[in-house]
């Protein structure tokens, strides 16, 4: 930009009138410099120097792994048609849990998942407990359930135990944490944490 | 300065050319050889040949080319299938970005070589670049939408406010009708139906001055989900505004006599009348509140309403809020007043009421406070949301109908720390409204004093009523300091500094800048949730300029079947507001039943002794229809009128015709076999997620049994596909062949109460007056 003006000064300045093709010359010239120049001028402000405020679009651009969204669509489905009897968490501890004769499955047994492949779940998802000579109180859901939704129940359902042993190390943690100060309500075990922290 | 000889200048000319070419060189080198889409479709071309059937012939013919949908009547030319070549191939599914395929099933109905990318994504349909293509670059106005925010261009062609494949965007276009925003602002074909707020025309009446001054100046403080929006009024505003609401009255309601009631009689009227189904009545062991949000909190009502109000109120609700969703109960004065005394003595806190009565009575209101009042009312545009008068006109705050096509240039976005885009402007005004602004500056060449004076905030206080004494500079800046302070704006401890009046005025900018009270932004803070605030951001980039670009593409708004028939049953439905709970065709809510079909489920017989005792069908559940104590006639007339009316004759018709094939002995065996019991109660035996189909209550012998109360032609229907009755149920579909349901349907029926056979049946049915016109399904025009 400033060649451009300064070279429009100097031929405004210039006694002497130029001839047609040194004019046409240094138009071509100022022209090719200012293009170039132009070309990546805009970027810096395309990139704004604030962060969104909104959280969705702060994770803008992130890949989310498929399997991933599989669960969280399956977590949804559980949580409206099964959680009423398997338990929020999938523990087999639901509401209508004790009034059942068999207990519903605990899915976070990790010797249950052992044993047990997508496709026998699908299986006893799609056709209840019948065709596989277990409990009648499990209903067939193939008539309801899509075939996506139930391949999406069945990623959710192989996260849980790792679901459930995280939760409780999280609680254990916090009750550590509770009987910690309760035991210990002196000045000089409670500057400790603060110490660390800093 | 000498000017350059010829000769030199047909150098540089050389050189400038040879930069030229090398650099276009350079350019097409980059955008055919090591373009990033070639990269892409290298992969996309490696994946094919693994995925291959023909294992031993791995080459598959793929040609690396720029890829396009040209749609001449979308006005499109999409290049993005050039970089995600797998968008329609479901088995690129496991890929990553940009091979994987699209996600969800919207490309069953929108295919890519239809309606292309950038009619919904937004973004650069001709670039190949990413950067470019995904509009993230400077002044392209529409970069990429991701997430819920595509959902804002569902809205070019899918015509009303409700999209259901698009969900965040119709709760934020229902937000801008709930908050109110409606009220002031214009919003296209999102048009006003009914005020947001409560009217004010009984005010003082209603409530105390001291209540009113509490309420204006911090709502959450009262209520902590307040629907009125924070306007961040200072207490001289607060002041003026609550004595001029204080001057409406209403002589009935203060010439009432009280009377105590009898708040035993009251507390069986509340449970009675099932108020907690609309109303929170408690906090649960969280502090979360429990009970309904159709009305207001009733959590420390009794430190609001005065007792005469709220007895005049609960005789007739319609008649202070005609739209109120609370039914007409038959109350006399005794069970009002009764009713009120529960309520007042049950939800008052006492605490907070000693505090109000320890605090000194506020002065009597000034005729200028209450004129100052008046002039606020119009200027913070309170008619939006309340009517007071009958006079009142619609504000007219910005329209907002074309607002999601601004172009980011003209926002206005002051000094906020934002990125300037259109999402961010709307969100960030929507989260802190008055934060988009900068602070102000006296404009060049104007004097300092009166700039200031003008542009106070809202100038209906000041500059506005009264022009600037005229005095000396010094004078006149200590006069406005003195003003601010007056109406609490500014801490009444400041004083002007002493110095050269330039320093002086900097000053009481800097003072008044802090205070907000140079802000002109006149919009209240709404304390939206992040969730509300994005949906309200979606809802607003759809009211955009774009359309469909033919009726080809047009998708109309759903017709909406509103039942509101003129006879006798319509009148019923008004008083006792049916429809604040249950649905009929496309009106009402689904908190209760939907009635649509209700002839065609419950027997005649059944409905009339329910609607007199009604009960819950959950041995869990305790909260059931409210007792009306529905006069004989209306309740007869309800009965007739939904097994005459809200039927379809098509409905389990093979039930009607074959229903004596079935054998109900093979139905009780399949009642085992499938497993029923895991969900619905059989004598004292089963589980409690469905409604029990021989209700055991002791207090209730009489109880209806699942016989007594369905028709075989709905259990018929309902046991071949129940999500075809009630899409939300999560009783699974059983893939019953017609014979096993006909059984099933047969054993059911055979749950019969022998105490119930014992009830006096209802007199005879009626053929009731149909208003026919409006409760047939019209024809499509």
């Amino acid at each position: 930009m400033i060649r451009r003006v300064s070279l429009q000064r100097r031929r405004a300045a210039s006694p002497r009138p130029a001839n047609a093709k040194s004019r046409t010359a240094r138009i071509i010239f100022a022209c090719a410099l200012v293009a170039i120049g132009c070309d990546h001028e805009g970027d810096e402000q395309a990139d704004s120097a604030y962060p969104s405020p909104i959280k969705a679009l702060a994770i803008r651009g992130q890949d989310v792994d498929p399997q991933v969204r599989a669960q969280e669509r399956g977590r949804t489905v559980f949580v409206h048609y099964c959680q009423i009897c398997h338990g929020a968490n999938g523990q087999g501890d639901g509401f209508n849990a004790t009034s059942l004769a068999v207990p519903p499955r605990d899915f976070s047994d990790s010797e249950f998942w052992k044993q047990t492949t997508d496709d026998d779940l699908r299986t006893i998802v799609s056709g209840g407990g019948t065709p596989v000579h277990k409990s009648v109180l499990m209903p067939a859901w193939g008539k309801t359930l899509g075939k996506q939704q139930i391949l999406d129940v069945i990623a959710y359902l192989r996260t849980v135990p790792e679901q459930v042993k995280r939760a409780e190390a999280a609680e254990a943690a916090e009750e550590a944490e509770e009987t910690g100060d309760a035991d210990e309500p002196d000045e000089e075990s409670s500057a400790t944490p603060v110490q660390d922290s800093s | 300065m000498d000017d350059l000889p010829v000769g030199r200048l047909k150098m540089l000319l050389l050189v400038s050319s040879l930069v030229c070419v090398v650099y276009l060189l350079l350019a097409a080198f980059e955008e055919n050889v090591t373009a990033e889409w070639r990269g892409e479709q290298l992969r996309y071309a490696r994946f094919l040949a693994e995925t291959s059937q023909d294992a031993k012939n791995r080459k598959v013919d793929y040609t690396l080319d720029v890829r396009q949908n040209y749609l001449p009547d979308l006005e499109r030319l999409d290049r993005c299938i050039t970089c995600h070549v797998g968008i329609d191939d479901p088995e690129c599914k496991s890929q990553s970005q940009p091979l994987t395929s699209h996600p969800g099933t919207i490309l069953e109905h929108h295919p890519s070589d239809k309606f292309g990318c950038t009619v919904c994504h937004q973004g650069q349909g001709r670039a190949t670049d990413k950067d470019a293509a995904h509009g993230q670059v400077a002044y392209w106005d529409k970069p990429l939408l991701s997430g819920d925010f595509v959902q804002s261009t569902c809205a070019t062609c899918h015509q009303g406010d409700e999209v259901a494949q698009a969900p965040v965007l119709t709760r934020g276009r229902h937000l801008l009708r709930e908050l109110g925003c409606v009220g002031c602002h214009k919003a296209g074909e999102i048009a006003k139906e009914e005020k947001a707020g409560p009217r004010l025309s009984w005010t003082g009446s209603k409530v105390s001055r001291k209540w009113l001054i509490q309420w204006l100046t911090d709502p959450e403080q009262y209520l902590p989900k307040a629907k009125m929006p924070n306007f961040g009024l200072s207490p001289g505003e607060v002041n003026a505004l609550a004595a001029y609401l204080m001057t409406f009255r209403n002589a009935e309601i203060d010439n009432l006599k009280e009377v105590e009631g009898d708040s035993e009689a009251g507390a069986a009227l509340y449970r009675e009348s099932q108020c907690i189904v609309c109303h929170v009545t408690k906090l649960d062991y969280a502090d979360n509140p429990v009970g309904g949000e159709i009305g207001p909190s009733l959590l420390r009502i009794g430190n609001k309403v005065t007792p005469p109000w709220l007895v005049t109120f609960l005789r007739d609700p319609h008649a202070f809020l005609p739209n109120a969703k609370m039914p007409g109960y038959h109350f006399s004065d005794q069970e009002a007043r009764n009713l009120s005394q529960y309520v007042i003595e049950e939800w008052t806190d006492y605490d907070l009421a000693d505090a109000e009565e320890a605090e000194p009575d506020p002065p009597p209101a000034t005729p200028d406070q209450i004129e100052m009042g008046k002039k606020l009312f119009a200027a913070l545009d309170c008619t939006g949301c309340h009517d007071l008068t009958p006079q009142d006109a619609w504000p007219a705050a910005p329209d907002l109908t074309y607002i999601g096509s601004t172009p980011t240039h003209l926002l206005a976005f002051g000094d906020a720390k934002v990125p300037h885009t259109l999402p961010d402007f709307f969100y960030t005004k929507l989260k802190s409204p008055r934060s988009l602004f900068h602070r102000f500056q006296v404009p060049a060449g104007e004097q300092p004093v009166p700039a200031l004076w003008e542009n106070l905030h809202p100038t209906v206080l000041f500059s506005g009523s009264r022009p600037l004494p005229e005095r000396s500079t010094d004078q006149q800046l200590a006069w406005i300091l003195e003003q601010v302070q007056q109406v609490g704006m500014v801490d009444a401890k400041l004083a002007l500094p002493d110095g050269p009046i330039v320093e002086q005025s900097q000053w009481l900018l800097k003072v008044l800048n802090d205070a907000g009270a140079l802000n002109q932004l006149r919009m209240p803070d709404f304390h939206l949730s992040d969730e509300d605030a994005e949906a309200l951001t979606i809802a607003l980039m759809s009211l955009s300029e774009a359309s469909a670009p033919s009726k080809r593409y047009e998708v109309p708004s759903p017709r909406k079947v509103v039942f509101n028939p003129k006879d006798e049953f319509g009148e019923l439905q008004r008083h006792y507001r049916c429809l604040s709970c249950h649905k009929i065709r496309d009106s009402g809510d689904l908190l209760a039943s939907d009635l649509t079909y209700e002839g065609n489920r419950v027997k005649r017989e059944w409905l009339y002794h329910y609607l007199n005792e009604p009960y819950s069908m959950r041995r869990m559940l305790t909260i059931a229809m409210p007792i009306f104590h529905f006069p004989e006639q209306d309740s007869r007339l309800m009965a007739d009128y939904v097994s005459h009316v809200f039927v379809d004759s098509q409905m389990g018709a093979l039930w009607k015709r074959e229903h004596d094939k079935a054998d109900p002995q093979r139905g009780k065996e399949l009642f085992d076999a499938k497993g029923c019991i895991a969900c619905h109660q059989r004598f004292d035996e089963g589980g409690d997620v469905g409604p029990s189909l021989t209700t055991q209550v002791p207090e209730f012998p009489q109880g209806t049994w699942v016989g007594d109360k369905l028709k075989g032609q709905w259990i018929f229907q309902w046991l071949k596909d129940p999500q075809s009755l009630l899409p939300e149920t999560i009783e699974p579909n059983l893939g019953l062949s017609d014979q096993e349901a006909l059984d099933l349907t047969s054993y059911l029926l055979t749950l019969r109460n022998p105490e119930y056979a014992k009830k006096a049946p209802p007199t005879e049915a009626h053929t009731p007056q149909v208003d026919q016109q409006e409760t047939q399904p019209q024809e499509e025009k």
